[in-house]
């Protein structure tokens, strides 16, 4: 097959790889090199779904000794299967990077022989991309669950980020749906990179000449709708994973029906609307000073369809509003719907100068809509306390808010 | 009394100091040489002398900050019209504030120049990803912009630091303006014309084709949302982008 027809393919295999973000590294530039990242990341395009385009993320092989249910690359797929060398990979970079296509490259694999000898080449390719090219971009890895810590030890040296993808977030569905994997095969390789993660910013405090490992932290992935679990158990994982495996990031892929199974669900379309709230509610989680538990109790254990998971929160707790805007301390400014992070350090920023009018109160950027029901300025209340009347406004407000909320996190790198 | 200047900023700052000189209760306004008269007025041609425009920049440094300077820089590479009147206020309300100037930035004079300097800061940003450079045959990356704000000079540095071992240029064409870097230093220079012709280097082609095919690939189709797509990415960029032109 001609090397176009090979990326094509290997494209569309690590298409459902939500991740690309080029974040979170300061890597410079090498003497006599080319490259370096940018510490908020850069996207170069959007694609046709609206995703942003940042790194060249390609599988290296869709060939695989595995057979996860869910997985189109899996060995009982009767599919078309390619392979890239180590060079060509190197080569594709490089040139998409010097035209300015690309912030770096993320490659995962298919697992082929072993889980060594794929990773032995995932490293091949990093440490000809820094050492013979110089480069200085942004790389990202999967970590093979299975490897030899050492491999992945020195895998972390050459790359920024790492990624060990759960897919499937609880070990009954892993059982079913990717029977060859089992969950301390997944959590073996997280706990090693955050221990090595540790480990390293000791030593680099101790001495600037220890190598940076992994400096962008690493990942993981969890498919949304493939599997039984509620939003609830979903969430309270991902804050785990957030607390005690201390990720970078979570991300979402809602389940794309393209394969078929005996234990696949069988649906129609891939759940987007579950996959934006569950991002969300990440957002929240990470930035909002929210809990899994705050924001679904034992009492609603999924999302409302209808209402954004802070909106939901907020008309749960309607005896904590409405608040002074001039008053409220910023976590509670934070909760407040139509008030986001910007916003609130905005209006922190005019507090120091006096109390906020209207008009200043505009120039936050709040959503006044939405916002009016649960705060006061001056003293004065602008909302409906009415409870239905209340849902009934912050559910129509949907349409622009969701494309608006989705830019929170959709457009992020 | 009206100053004419060059359009640039470094013209637009010797306005500033001509003001001063002949004291601000006269200024009637500052505008391009390009702008229509008032009537009545009396007008001055302002030649553009570097160390004039240095001494009140650093003087506007030196008084009111790094953050308050690179605001006023930006809002004027905002190019919004009539930008002079209200940067030649800001400047002043500086120049009496000094340090306090930021506790004022919400009051309306500022916030038009926060808001302005907001927008070519972000298609600045914007910008740094959508480049796209073509190999020519002599090994030199060229890319073609035409943005709605001035961000060239903006950009030039994060492509300096990046690919500092290559030589490469970015041409304005709405502005005919190019930046141009040897491997060495950085040349601002106007470019009336820009070649029409360019010859590219023999790997060139298939590495557009190679490129369109990944950007094909790696969309999701059931996810297909055009409307999120041109949210981000604005159909006035696609002119340039060699994933949305094909041939
Ligand atoms: S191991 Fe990875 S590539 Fe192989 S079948 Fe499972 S999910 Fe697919």
């Amino acid at each position: 097959m001609e090397l176009r027809d090979r990326l094509a393919l290997l494209a569309d295999a690590a298409k459902y790889d939500v991740s690309c973000s080029s974040s979170g590294s300061r890597r410079g530039r090498q003497a006599g090199g080319i490259g370096n990242a940018h510490y908020a990341g850069i996207c170069h395009s959007w694609a046709a779904d609206g995703r942003c385009i940042s790194l060249l993320k390609i599988l290296m092989t869709n060939s695989c000794i595995y057979d996860c249910e869910y997985c189109v690359n899996r060995r009982s797929h009767d599919t078309p299967r390619a392979m890239l060398s180590v060079e060509e990979i190197v080569h594709v970079t490089m040139a998409f990077y010097r035209r300015n296509y690309i912030e770096g490259l993320f490659l995962s694999s298919g697992i082929i022989r072993s889980p060594d000898y794929t990773s032995e080449l995932l490293l091949r390719t990093a440490r000809l991309l820094r050492e013979r090219e110089k480069f200085g971009g942004y790389i990202h890895m999967k970590a093979i669950p299975g490897t030899d810590p050492k491999i992945l030890e020195e895998l972390g040296r050459y790359v920024d980020r790492m990624s060990v993808n759960m897919e499937l977030p609880s070990e009954s569905s892993l059982k079913l749906l990717a029977p060859q994997k089992s969950r301390s095969a997944i959590l073996s390789p997280m706990k090693f990179i955050r221990d090595r993660l540790q480990e390293n910013r000791e030593e680099r405090r101790r001495s600037r000449k220890v190598p940076a490992f992994v400096p962008a932290g690493q990942t993981t992935q969890l498919i949304v709708g493939a599997s039984g679990e509620s939003d609830r158990q979903i969430l309270h994982l991902t804050e785990a994973l957030y607390q005690r495996a201390s990720l970078k990031r979570v991300y979402y892929s809602a389940y794309v029906p393209v394969m078929q199974g005996k234990h696949l669900p069988v649906i129609a379309r891939p759940p987007l609307l579950r996959e934006n709230r569950l991002y969300q509610a990440d957002w929240l989680l990470r930035f909002y000073q929210f809990t899994a538990d705050e924001l679904l109790p034992p009492s609603s254990p999924d999302f409302d369809p209808e209402l954004d998971p802070k909106a939901c929160w907020a008309m749960r707790h309607r005896e904590l509003f409405p608040v002074e805007v001039n008053r409220a301390p910023y976590e509670m400014l934070l909760r407040i719907p139509g008030i986001g992070r910007r916003s609130a350090w905005r209006i922190l920023n005019f507090r120091r100068y006096g109390d906020l009018s209207m008009d200043s109160l505009q120039r936050t950027g709040l959503v006044w809509k939405r916002a009016r029901h649960f705060l006061t300025v001056r003293g004065r209340y602008y909302g409906s306390g009415d409870t239905l009347s209340l849902r009934t406004e912050l559910v129509s407000e949907k349409a622009g808010q969701a494309l608006r909320e989705m830019s929170l996190f959709e457009g992020q790198v | 009394m009206i100053y004419r200047y060059d359009g640039t900023f470094p013209g637009f700052l010797c306005a500033v100091y001509e003001a001063y000189q002949d004291g601000t209760s006269h200024t009637e306004g500052i505008c391009t040489a390009m702008a229509p008269g008032g009537l009545f007025s009396s007008e001055k041609e302002v030649r553009t002398a570097s160390d004039r425009a240095e001494r009140v920049a650093q003087a506007f440094f030196a008084d009111c900050g790094r953050q308050a300077f690179r605001q006023l820089f930006r809002a004027f590479l905002a190019e919004e019209p009539g930008r002079e009147d209200v940067l030649f206020r800001y400047i002043r309300n500086g120049f009496r504030l000094k340090k306090a100037l930021y506790a004022h930035h919400m009051e309306a004079w500022a916030w038009t120049v926060w808001q302005w300097a907001g927008k070519t800061g972000a298609e600045a940003e914007k910008l740094l990803g959508l480049v796209r450079f073509s190999e020519l045959s002599e090994g030199l990356l060229f890319a073609e912009i035409a943005p709605t704000h001035d961000v060239l000079p903006l950009m030039a540095g994060h492509f300096q630091r990046r690919l500092a071992g290559e030589s490469w240029a970015i041409y304005d064409a709405r502005r005919h303006r190019a930046v141009y870097w040897d491997r060495k230093e950085l040349l601002l220079a106007e470019v009336p014309e820009r070649l029409q012709i360019l010859s590219y280097s023999g790997e060139e082609a298939a590495m557009r084709r190679l490129w369109q095919t990944y950007y094909d690939h790696i969309a999701v189709q059931e996810r297909t949302n055009p409307v999120l797509r041109r949210s981000y990415m604005p159909k006035k960029y696609w002119r340039y982008l060699t994933e949305m032109n094909r041939d």
